[in-house]
């Protein structure tokens, strides 16, 4: 008996990616639309290239334009100070909290929840803090930002892009689509400064 | 204040975590203090907790009291060097055993 040649037109063409705005016309441009919807992104822009306006602007144009609610997870300035800088964008990030359309996750370093690291772990406290946020408030979209915040503050790396992973495929199974900011360290040089964590995200 | 209050944050149950939590037993046993009290926090039952401690890995123990807090995160292994980083050694708390 002979197997049967598979036939071509059996597989499906799969749907094109749909692309949400992050709400900057030269990104939307290059990036063809904007991110990736129910995806993962991972967006490198050098040192005091403004990933954290970026990274804010993606949920108020979510949350202006479209009424898609958005998580911000921030493991670098605390929500206090992102709530003051961005007020002279005209973005009122309290308003909108109050309004239930954006929630932080604030990890931002303390010196007070310094943690002694005795052997190995995994960031599900992280995990679980993130997905309260978004089905607290219904969130579409979640920014995270900066990868290279994470990083600085434990030695674990190859644990830390493990549990990334994890968040992302996690991200992705809630249906919502996430921008995560990394700091590159050569404007053309190595995607990011670990090198590995670019393939975390499903990119542009 | 010769008393202890310790919380450990897990996600979720498993042989792991019991073995992470019946360590800890055994480490207040032996921090010598007169009220012991350890909780232990499943963040995927109470994310909330783990938002208002400001926990990101697990398991995570946080010395509540005595103060100063102090924080270890990670499975146990060695129980001296929790104990160590925990400040729960008897000379931390000038009462010599025996």
């Amino acid at each position: 008996m002979n197997a049967q040649p598979p036939e071509k037109d059996a597989v499906a063409t799969p749907a094109p990616v749909r692309k949400l705005p992050t709400g900057i016309e030269g990104f939307d441009a290059i990036a063809e639309g904007g991110l990736p919807e129910g995806r993962v992104t991972l967006v490198a822009g050098s040192a005091g290239s403004a990933k954290t306006v970026f990274a804010c602007q993606f949920l108020v144009c979510g949350i202006r334009d479209r009424d898609e609610p958005g998580v911000f997870v921030t493991f670098e300035d605390p929500a206090d100070a992102i709530r003051r800088n961005m007020l002279s964008f005209g973005w009122d990030i309290a308003a909108y909290e109050n309004a239930q359309r954006w929630a932080f996750v604030d990890a931002s370093p303390r010196p007070e929840q310094m943690s002694t690291v005795v052997g190995a772990f995994d960031l599900g406290a992280l995990l679980a803090r993130i997905e309260h946020a978004v089905r607290r408030i219904d969130a579409r979209r979640v920014s995270i930002d900066s990868v290279n915040a994470l990083f600085a503050r434990f030695r674990e790396h190859h644990l830390l892009r493990a549990e990334l992973h994890r968040i992302a495929s996690h991200l992705r199974s809630l249906g919502v689509t996430t921008l995560i900011t990394a700091e590159r360290t050569q404007e053309y040089g190595e995607v990011s400064r670990y090198g590995v964590e670019e393939f975390v995200a499903t990119t542009l | 204040m010769n008393d202890l209050h310790l919380l450990l944050f897990v996600y979720g149950r498993s042989p792991r975590t019991e073995a992470t939590i019946a360590a800890l037993r055994q480490l207040t046993r032996l921090a010598r203090l007169d009220r012991r009290e350890l909780e232990v926090i499943d963040v995927q039952e109470r994310p909330e907790e783990a938002e208002r401690w400001g926990i990101l890995a697990t398991p995570t123990v946080v010395r509540v009291r005595p103060l100063p807090q102090r924080r270890a995160t990670g499975e146990i292994d060695n129980l001296a060097y929790l104990l160590d980083v925990l400040g729960l050694t008897p000379r931390h708390h000038e009462r010599p055993t025996s």
